[in-house]
This record gives structure tokens, sequence and C-alpha cells, in this order.
């Protein structure tokens, strides 16, 4: 039998390998945020942003990162939305998730006063096609 | 272990999938298939197998729980998942639904 390490080495690449999956099955997105409308949504108290396409559903959630995570249809594998934990903290120190999340913000058209602070400020193209791009290196990049 | 109603429902309200599995929590946190501690330290989460119907069935019931200093834990959020790991997390234990524990 395995020991932890070695479990824990094999749970790891059946990981990179789901998300991989997740990947190929997302090459559409941009046809998918035409579709579905996109929300965005921070709980100030846990400090918690949603990206939600559509209404919540059904989904698996898998970890992207320690603090981010990414919510898929569990057969087909269809983007349903993005969470991001400790939020404000992630915003600061990763730039390419602020650029993403302020054009998920223009596109969403939310109010940023409803945002983190670190999502006010540039002025970013805010289009289907550009956020779907910047979504699928966000989540290619992990 | 705590959970407020309102934290509850607000979860609910995020990740519908979890309405009818309040009940199952507790098993999911006493008797886990694989728990991982996060980078941070107080942060852990607790999966288990065989609770999930339809399209969830094979999926983990998820509880991540973060503990204060005093030791008292409280559900940070529960979802199914497909993977075991937390990247840049500490495997703490992994028992195979029919072969038992890894040493």
């Amino acid at each position: 039998m395995m020991d932890l390490d070695q479990v824990a080495e094999q749970l790891r690449a059946e990981h990179r390998a789901f998300i991989e999956r997740i990947v190929a099955a997302n090459q559409n997105l941009a046809d998918l945020l035409s579709r579905e409308p996109l929300t965005l949504e921070w709980d100030a108290e846990g400090d918690i942003l949603y990206l939600t396409l559509g209404k919540p559903r059904e989904s698996t959630t898998e970890n992207l990162t320690d603090c981010a995570y990414i919510r898929v249809d569990p057969e087909t594998l269809e983007l349903h939305g993005l969470e991001f934990h400790y939020a404000t903290e992630q915003l600061e120190e990763f730039p390419h998730l602020r650029k993403s999340l302020q054009a998920a913000a223009r596109l969403t058209k939310t109010p940023l006063d409803r945002l983190p602070p670190a999502l006010a400020g540039e002025d970013v193209p805010a289009d289907a096609a550009t956020v779907a791009q910047s979504l699928r290196e966000l989540v290619s990049a992990r | 272990v705590r959970i407020t109603e309102q934290n509850w429902l607000d979860h609910v309200e995020k990740h519908p999938e979890i309405e009818s599995y309040h009940g199952d929590i507790p098993t999911v946190l006493q008797d886990p298939h694989v728990v991982y501690r996060a980078t941070e330290d107080e942060v852990h989460h607790f999966y288990r197998l065989g609770i999930g119907k339809g399209r969830l069935r094979n999926l983990y019931l998820r509880v991540i729980v973060t503990y204060s200093e005093s030791g008292e834990g409280w559900i940070k959020t529960v979802f199914f998942t497909t993977q075991a790991n937390v990247p840049g997390g500490r495997l703490l234990r992994f028992r195979h639904p029919t072969q038992g524990d890894a040493p």
C-alpha cells in the first residue's frame, strides 16, 4: 500500500489532469458568456468573490489554487463560475487576477461600491471575447 | 464545529447542490475519507465519498473548517468536489473506501 506522500503525489497528478479536462471542455467560453448572464458578487464579511454564469446550479467545485475555485457541471465540465477566497489579499497579490476580474466587473456593470476596492480604478476592455480570453488564461495559469 | 443557520443558507444560495446534505456534515467531519491541512494551518478540508446522489454520486462531499486559537471550529464552506487535493496543503489522512487507511 502507498504511504501518504505517495498518495498525495497521485492525488496532485489526478487533479492536474482533471483541470486540463476542464480547460479543454471550455474552449467556447466566449459563446457561453454571450448566452449566459454573468454576475459578480462580493461577500465582504467572508471576503469571498463569486463570479457566476447564469444562476447558481448543481456543480462540482475544484481548487485552481489554494484560494481559488472553479465550479463546473459534474458531467460536461462546462464552466458555472469561479470563487476567490481571501479575495482582497488575492487581488492585491496577483495583477493578472485583478485585471481579469476588472474586465468581468465592467462587463457585468456591477457597481464598484459592491466590489473589493482593488477592482476600481483601471479602464479595461469589457467585451465578452476579452473577458472569456482573460478567464481562460486565469484558469490555465492556475 | 459550528455553522449558523444564516451561514448555511448563504452557502446553499451559492452552492444549491448541498441543500439536502446538511445532515451529512457530521459524518464527513467525524469519519472522513480524506483530510488536508491547508496552507493556512488553521484551515482543514474534510472529504467523504458515498454521500452524493444522482450526478453527485461519485463525488466527495467536502467541508472546509477554520479553527480559532482556542480550537473552536467554524464551517467556512461546503460543496461537492471531484478531486481530493489542496494545492500547497498537507495530506493528513487518506482512507480508501474499500482498502482502508494509507500509512
